[in-house]
């Protein structure tokens, strides 16, 4: 007999306790392994797209750096940006969530037809819009998906047909996810007629950080109202990134108390019920530190388990979530292995933390009156 | 009373050095209205037999959990072999190495088998997980138990599990073992045959052996016996008396 078989034995001897215990934390680490996983995806996804697009600032309301882009009538800060030195083209871009038919809301975007935007772009079949004035769309291959339609068919955005003329792959998954089609008709389509959220710049060719600094200082001292920022800087201050990330900390907090409250509660009922056979341990010569690390054992251990179970409960909802028509294309789980051990490093300090006070209580049982304990 | 056993000592040569001298012990309770103890002193001889008898509240179980160390006196002293329990680093080793107990309910850890049970007291010894269950094993033999070593307390019979609590008490080959009633729960089959093996294990091993019982033909299978009456030690407190 080792000292952990003593731990788990104690364990069993409560199976439905014990297993509520583990549930109880499986389900906080696996709402947090879901939403940190969520929260870091959409983070991802939304920078490889703006990577992706080769953009190198991007200009924006000062007011919408911390919050959603607000739209802005593009054409005389476009003007202005496109005036700067080592500005090489400046391309304007609106976005919206609107219903396609009958089926769930989608990113629809609109980009400046013939700007650099398109360029990353893979073109799996048909073509791309022929100019802004066209009504036409392209479809990210999993929009089409999602849709059920094909090149030639038509869908039906805000009541209005288009006609879905090619269909796409991008590396972002955000994109390829979503509807694709002219700036101007987006604006139309929108009732934004020469609004956009982002401009998005594309330096010249061997622009260097310092070009990009003398960049963003023009733009701050010469268009009031405005702000360049880089694309990480506007997903990392985006609200919604920002939001899921406050969701995801707020769930850690509040999963992390239950879990804690959880085993403490636990431990304490199994140190009082197991008081006598404490004081036996105590009276044939235990010391008090080990007693102590018997009941952290046990609550370290019902943790982990717990954590292990969330971990993969989490992953498994992740991968459900990512199924679900509503959601398809738009959330994209990221399990780094850093998440995981994170996770079971915060189950197995919530057992820390739960037990250490039962823990504390039992070594501190005087032997002779836990022995009378009834 | 320490001047008192220098004198004894002196006086008798050839008696056994105490292995525990007991001296003055008071236990209150209640701001001194109840007195469990009241001044009680015992002398216990290395390789002694004592049963220390007494009605109900007479003080020998308390007496017997301060020499055991499980309860600290309100007044007066305890020494083992001569060092002052006050004086010990370490009071948990002093009970894992030293002592031995068996108790009237045993005290059987319910989920552990009695191989399990017999090898608690081992984890505060440098002995291997091998070692230790080779040696509980061999305990249980010893207590013929050799058939019994996978069943749990409540699969064993009263004189069984007492007998578990026995090679638990010897777990740790103690010098002294300290038995609150250890009849108290049994037949009088099972309690003869747990006397019987106290007996042989005392005379086998050299083992002190301090029992407290209330039976009188109990207290007459011991060496010598102490009475206790209202926190006091009436008769039988030395080896010599």
């Amino acid at each position: 007999m080792t000292y952990w078989d003593l731990a788990l034995n104690n364990l069993v001897r409560r199976p439905a306790r014990s297993a509520l215990t583990i549930a109880a934390i499986a389900i906080g680490i696996a709402a947090i392994v879901s939403l940190t996983s969520i929260a870091w995806g959409f983070e991802a996804s939304w920078q490889r797209a703006n990577d992706a697009r080769g953009t190198d600032l991007i200009v924006t309301r000062v007011a919408s750096v911390n919050t959603l882009p607000a739209p802005f009538t593009a054409a005389e800060p476009q003007a202005r940006l496109a005036a700067l030195p080592r500005v090489a083209q400046v391309a304007g871009l609106l976005s919206e969530m609107l219903s396609v038919g009958d089926g769930p809301p989608m990113f629809v975007f609109g980009w400046e037809h013939g700007s650099f935007l398109w360029d990353h772009l893979e073109l799996r079949e048909g073509r791309w819009p022929l100019d802004g004035d066209e009504r036409s769309v392209v479809l990210g291959a999993l929009a089409a998906e999602l849709v059920h339609a094909k090149v030639g068919d038509a869908i039906l955005l805000e009541s209005e047909r288009f006609r879905v003329v090619g269909i796409f792959r991008s590396a972002a998954l955000v994109e390829n996810g979503a509807v694709l089609m002219s700036l101007a008709q987006a604006q139309r389509v929108n009732d934004k007629a020469g609004k956009v959220n982002i401009l998005n710049l594309k330096l010249a060719p061997g622009a260097t950080e310092r070009d990009a600094e003398a960049v963003r200082d023009a733009v701050r001292r010469e268009m009031p109202g405005f702000a360049a920022i880089t694309s990480g800087q506007l997903v990392q201050e985006n609200a919604i990134v920002r939001i899921s990330k406050a969701m995801s900390a707020a769930t850690i907090l509040i999963a992390g108390l239950v879990g804690a409250l959880g085993v403490f509660n636990t431990m304490l009922m199994s140190v009082n019920e197991r008081t006598r056979e404490i004081g036996v341990l105590l009276a044939v010569g235990w010391r008090r530190r080990r007693v102590v690390w018997l009941v952290l054992l046990e609550s370290i251990a019902v943790s982990a388990a717990g954590g292990l179970l969330g971990i993969a409960l989490g992953a498994l909802g992740v991968l459900g979530l990512e199924q679900m028509v509503l959601l398809r294309g738009k959330i994209d789980g990221v399990f780094t292995p850093g998440l995981l051990v994170a996770a079971l490093g915060l189950s197995v300090g919530l057992g820390a933390i739960g037990g250490i006070y039962p823990a504390l209580r039992a070594s501190r049982l005087a032997p002779n009156a836990a022995l009378r304990h009834e | 009373m320490r001047g008192g056993l220098e004198l004894q000592s002196a006086g008798h040569a050839n008696a056994r050095p105490p292995l525990i001298d007991a001296d003055g012990l008071g236990k209150f309770f209640d701001g001194g209205e109840i007195r469990a103890l009241d001044g009680a002193s015992l002398s216990v001889a290395a390789g002694e037999f004592v049963a220390l008898m007494g009605p109900s509240g007479s003080g020998k179980t308390t007496l017997l959990q301060i020499v055991g160390a499980l309860e600290q006196p309100d007044a007066g002293q305890v020494r083992y072999r001569g060092t002052d329990y006050t004086e010990l680093p370490d009071l948990a080793a002093f009970r894992a190495q030293r002592l031995g107990f068996v108790f009237q309910s045993f005290h059987l850890l319910p989920t552990l088998t009695a191989l399990e049970n017999v090898q608690v007291p081992m984890f505060e010894m440098p002995w291997s997980r091998g070692e230790r269950a080779e040696r509980a094993a061999g305990l249980l033999a010893g207590v013929g138990l050799q058939q019994r070593l996978a069943k749990r307390p409540a699969q064993l019979s009263g004189g069984e599990r007492q007998r578990v609590a026995i090679a638990r008490a010897l777990a740790n080959d103690p010098e002294l073992i300290l038995a609150d009633e250890p009849t108290g729960s049994l037949d009088t089959r099972s309690a003869a045959q747990v006397l019987d093996l106290l007996r042989a294990l005392h005379a086998a091993r050299n083992l002190t052996v301090l029992m407290v019982t209330h039976d009188a033909g109990v207290a007459s299978r011991a060496d010598r016996v102490v009475a206790m009456r209202d926190g006091r030690v009436v008769a039988g407190a030395r080896q010599d008396a």
